[in-house]
């Protein structure tokens, strides 16, 4: 059932055993996940359907370094199916060494094992419909993928992992008809939960306040609660419920909002292959279930024990696509239709230096002297892109000259110093905005810069080409300031710990202190790792209803209604529930 | 009724063109109790006992029960035949009731309810012309045991296996054509399948089943039901169908609202002159809602009452894509026109016979 939380009887408090809050991919996993446990889910949305500029103004916020870390209301979308609506698709597992506490790296290891999440990966693959959980380039599709580049045998690096892709599953559209045909679950659009309201002794979360933008308010009671508004948001309501903790919800520690993580991301150097065209792979096979996988250059976790250095993928790519000195039409095809493009997506087309006429022509010449590889492109696009349902999922376009960049993804290690923090300015609801304050640390440079020499190394001892730093990137750490944060991936702003000395929630992702308060997402990850988080995100919350089901066997508190009360019209201080569907008006949708 | 070791027991096959009825010739022909005859609307067996019995007519199924112990109905086709077909039987079998009347039914009957249906479980809609032909035959049935004669229901779900028309062959045909495949959230239903030889086993055990007359049984493999994305992602793998497409919602939509007439059209104009068999299969709205309808059929009532095991769905999807292989193979081999869409290389019965009856029409195809 979907209904409009606008419709909903104003000082109406909703009774469920289960409220989540944020209808994004992880939301809306448990929801799934709990689907015929005979739970009564409330599926809190802050936006609609669509994106609307008044929902997505609600995210606006501060940045520390707007050089370094995309404005907050960027990457995230505030509608039904979250971010998933305009994200890419790649789903990459975390690697065993993720988890693991690497002495190198303060503030490593996960309470969990990397086996106890991996159980999930595969239905975590199902829900983002990325087909098989197969990460092995030689199983992935019959009769191996192809290689990268063949005659490759590095020493420091892998090839035999690939990552997959995802349609992209937008979430809110695949799985609307699903929770639309139950009756367990209820999911309010335009619900903006506002602040979790604890219980006199702070142990547990008694109701969430919910607002709308049209001035409606109600409450919703609920047995348990599950955040899954993605990292920034979910640290930013934790710290804006203060009522009964002081410093904000789990945040007694001062850990909530640090240990902000992106990943360290961006593109990298020319690699020169001095081996024809046709020994050269940068595109993609399709596994049999249709699914779309690339081989990445991984760097082996020996590798990074000996060089004391996070973890860091590498895949080939084009060359720069600002720089018209590629002379690749489909390129400057792109460069020229950027404005086109969304800020998500265009962001690495824009440069820092203003482009100059010189380099415009350039970019005009070459989309029209290769007018034939410019065209080839666009149809490709068209078919495999826009009309498709599965869609191609990156630009893949063979350089003339045998001349690649790398597309690089680094593990940001955890650093206190790094982290999200309430402003003095508020939004619509009187809801503090938040101050993004992302770093970076040496180490994170080291990871980078390790990596790079070390498979520099491994190129040159193969003799099939060289990899240097472009002119214009006078040393590593210009490269990470120049792409900064990478978009996205918010992680580890209420990091999961043994202890609540070093972590927000425990192993079950229950926030320390509150035991009925759970954190689902990226939020939770004590460590970034190279890959991209949905698919952790979305066995996470397969994890977490799981044990949500078993929670639920042991007995639970039972909420009363006030005998022949319906629904409270009134700004009662304690809330009379109102069991799921009753006594109000809402559209079905 | 006949027990284990009476004499040998004749069983009349109605409707022996479909894949059903000519696999449970075969089985009937295998097993020590009984024989098998067959009647088909225009079709004759073998051995010239029955030539030109037309099965929707109460005369010709009345000579047909001459010297029958049982009857199995097993009727395919178009809602006017099934239904004048059962009518006719019941008709007949009341001046000469036979031992017994398995009466195969559909799934069909439940239209568009969902959740765990079981026999009780009452129709919803929508209920087309197909579904309303088979409630409409049941009721028949039932009244015929009202009457005194000794009938029984079987309900089965989607008849998976070599030589399925509506869900091996024309599933194969539309993944190979790349118009069925991963279909997103148009492929969440609930795949309820029975593999034919488990559906003919079951029938067999029916003629002798003691307490049985007058119920009804769904009949639906009991493993855990895939839904249909998983099963067409493992279908077409199977067949070498891939890589799996993914078909938009918008294209479905183009397939049922614009395509499928036109097919449907087509279909019929092509019949005319012999070569309706070239034409497209028509993905009409009945089939796509049956994809993502959310229906199990429970076969608890079945599995308490009777002894059957069903064959693993791997297994059967296994063998069902060898038998389409082979069968793709062998009419690479022929003139095209020589294959008949219903024909079976590993079903004897079927290839003469699928003629003989009316091929299914689009409102009929759900065929379930």
């Amino acid at each position: 059932m979907i209904g409009d939380a606008r419709s909903v009887v104003r000082g109406t408090t909703i009774e469920a055993d289960i409220c989540i809050v944020g209808a994004g991919a992880a939301g809306i996993t448990v929801a799934l996940e709990l689907l015929g446990s005979g739970m009564r889910i409330v599926l809190l949305e802050a936006g609609g359907t669509t994106e609307d500029p008044e929902d997505q103004a609600l995210y606006e916020g501060e940045v520390a370094d707007p050089l370094l870390h995309s404005p907050p209301d960027k990457y995230r979308q505030r509608r039904f199916g979250g971010s998933t609506t305009i994200w890419g698709g790649r789903c990459v597992p975390l690697d065993v060494v993720d988890f693991e506490h690497r002495p190198w790296i303060p503030d490593s290891g996960w309470p969990v094992s990397h086996q106890e999440v991996a159980a999930f990966y595969p239905r975590a693959n199902a829900v983002c419909e990325a087909g098989d959980c197969v990460y092995d380039a030689e199983s992935a599709v019959p009769g191996g993928m192809r290689s990268v580049l063949r005659d490759f045998s590095p020493v420091d690096f892998t090839t035999a992992r690939i990552e997959r892709f995802s349609c992209p599953t937008d979430f809110g559209r695949r799985y609307r008809d699903r929770l639309v045909a139950t009756p367990d679950v209820r999911v309010l659009l335009h619900a903006n939960c506002t602040r979790l309201l604890a219980s006199a002794d702070g142990a547990r979360i008694e109701q969430a306040a919910v607002e709308t933008l049209d001035g409606n308010r109600f409450n919703v009671v609920a047995t348990r609660f599950i955040l899954a508004t993605g990292a920034l948001e979910a640290a930013r309501l934790l710290l804006a419920s203060r009522d009964v903790h002081a410093a904000g919800i789990g945040n007694a520690r001062g850990l909530v909002g640090r240990y902000y993580m992106c990943h360290i991301a961006g593109t990298i150097g020319t690699l020169r292959i001095d081996r024809p065209a046709e020994h050269v792979w940068q595109g993609y096979d399709r596994a049999e279930d249709g699914v779309y996988c690339r081989r990445r250059i991984a760097l082996t976790e020996a590798a990074q024990r000996r060089e004391a250095i996070g973890n860091a993928v590498f895949r080939l790519h084009h060359p720069r696509i600002p720089d018209p000195g590629h002379r690749t039409g489909a390129l400057s095809a792109i460069f020229l239709a950027r404005r086109f493009i969304s800020y998500e997506y265009g962001k690495r087309l824009v440069t820092q230096q203003p482009v100059d006429a010189r380099a415009w022509l350039q970019h005009v010449a070459n989309a029209g002297s290769d007018i034939f590889g410019t065209s080839r492109f666009l149809w490709h696009w068209l078919c495999d892109r826009v009309l498709a349902e599965r869609k191609f999922p990156t630009v893949i376009i063979r350089p003339r000259k045998n001349l690649f960049s790398l597309d690089f993804n680094a593990e940001q290690v955890p650093n206190w110093d790094s982290h999200v923090r309430l402003t003095e300015q508020t939004d619509r609801f009187g809801m503090p905005r938040l101050h993004i304050d992302w770093r970076y640390s040496e180490l994170d440079v080291r990871t980078v810069g390790t990596a790079f020499r070390l498979l520099q190394r491994d190129l040159g001892q193969s003799a099939l080409g060289e990899l240097t730093l472009d002119p214009d990137e006078a040393d590593i750490e210009t490269v990470i300031r120049r792409d900064g944060a990478y978009g996205g991936h918010h992680i580890g702003t209420a990091r999961m710990a043994h202890e609540p000395a070093t972590g927000v929630v425990d192993e079950d992702c229950c926030v320390f202190g509150v035991r009925n308060l759970y954190v689902a997402g990226s939020a939770v990850f004590p460590t970034s790792g190279q890959a991209n988080p949905t698919l952790t995100i979305v066995a996470l919350a397969i994890r977490l209803a799981h044990h949500i089901k078993a929670d639920a066997s042991r007995p639970a508190v039972i909420l009363r209604r006030s005998p022949g009360l319906g629904v409270t019209h009134s700004n009662a201080h304690v809330p009379q529930p109102v069991l799921m569907g009753e006594a109000v008006s809402e559209h079905s949708a | 009724m006949p027990a284990i070791g009476d004499a040998m027991q004749t069983v009349l096959v109605i409707g022996g063109g479909e894949i059903t009825g000519a696999r449970l010739m075969g089985a009937l022909a295998a097993h020590p109790d009984y024989t098998g005859i067959i009647l088909g609307r225009t079709i004759s067996r073998d051995n010239g006992s029955l030539r030109n019995h037309d099965a929707t007519k109460t005369a010709d199924i009345a000579t047909a029960l001459a010297g029958v112990d049982m009857v199995v109905n097993c009727i395919a086709g178009n809602p006017r035949t099934i239904l004048a077909t059962t009518k006719a039987l019941c008709d007949a079998a009341r001046r000469n009731p036979p031992r017994r009347i398995v009466h195969l039914s559909s799934m069909t009957v439940y239209g568009g309810a969902e959740g765990l249906v079981d026999e009780q479980t009452r129709p919803e809609p929508p209920l087309n012309t197909y579904a309303r032909a088979r409630i409409e035959c049941e009721d028949l049935v039932r009244k015929y045991v009202a009457d005194g004669g000794d009938a029984v229901i079987v309900r089965p779900s989607c008849v998976f296996g070599p030589g399925s028309e509506p869900w091996a062959s024309r599933i194969a045909r539309l993944l190979s054509a790349r118009r069925l495949g991963d279909l997103g959230s148009l492929g969440d239903g609930v795949c309820n399948l029975i593999h034919v030889d488990d559906l003919v086993g079951l029938m067999v055990a029916m003629l002798s089943a003691s307490g049985v007359s007058g119920e009804t049984f769904n009949a639906s493999a009991d493993w855990p039901r895939p839904t249909w994305n998983e099963f067409l992602i493992r279908f077409a793998r199977a067949i070498g169908a891939t890589p799996v497409e993914r078909i938009s919602a918008r294209r479905m939509q183009a397939e049922v609202k614009l395509l499928a007439p036109l097919l449907r059209g087509a279909a019929l104009a092509a019949g005319r002159v012999g070569a309706g068999r070239l034409v497209p299969d028509a993905m009409t709205p009945s089939f796509v809602r049956l994809l993502r309808q959310n229906i199990t059929v429970s076969g608890a009532k079945l599995a308490t009452r009777m002894d059957i095991t069903h064959t693993p769905l791997d297994r059967a999807i296994d063998e069902t894509a060898e038998w389409w292989r082979s069968r793709q193979t062998a009419a690479a081999n022929e003139p095209a026109t020589q294959v008949s869409r219903g024909a079976t290389a590993s079903c004897p019965h079927s290839a003469a016979m699928f003629r003989s009856v009316s091929r299914p029409t689009p409102d009929n195809e759900v065929g379930r």
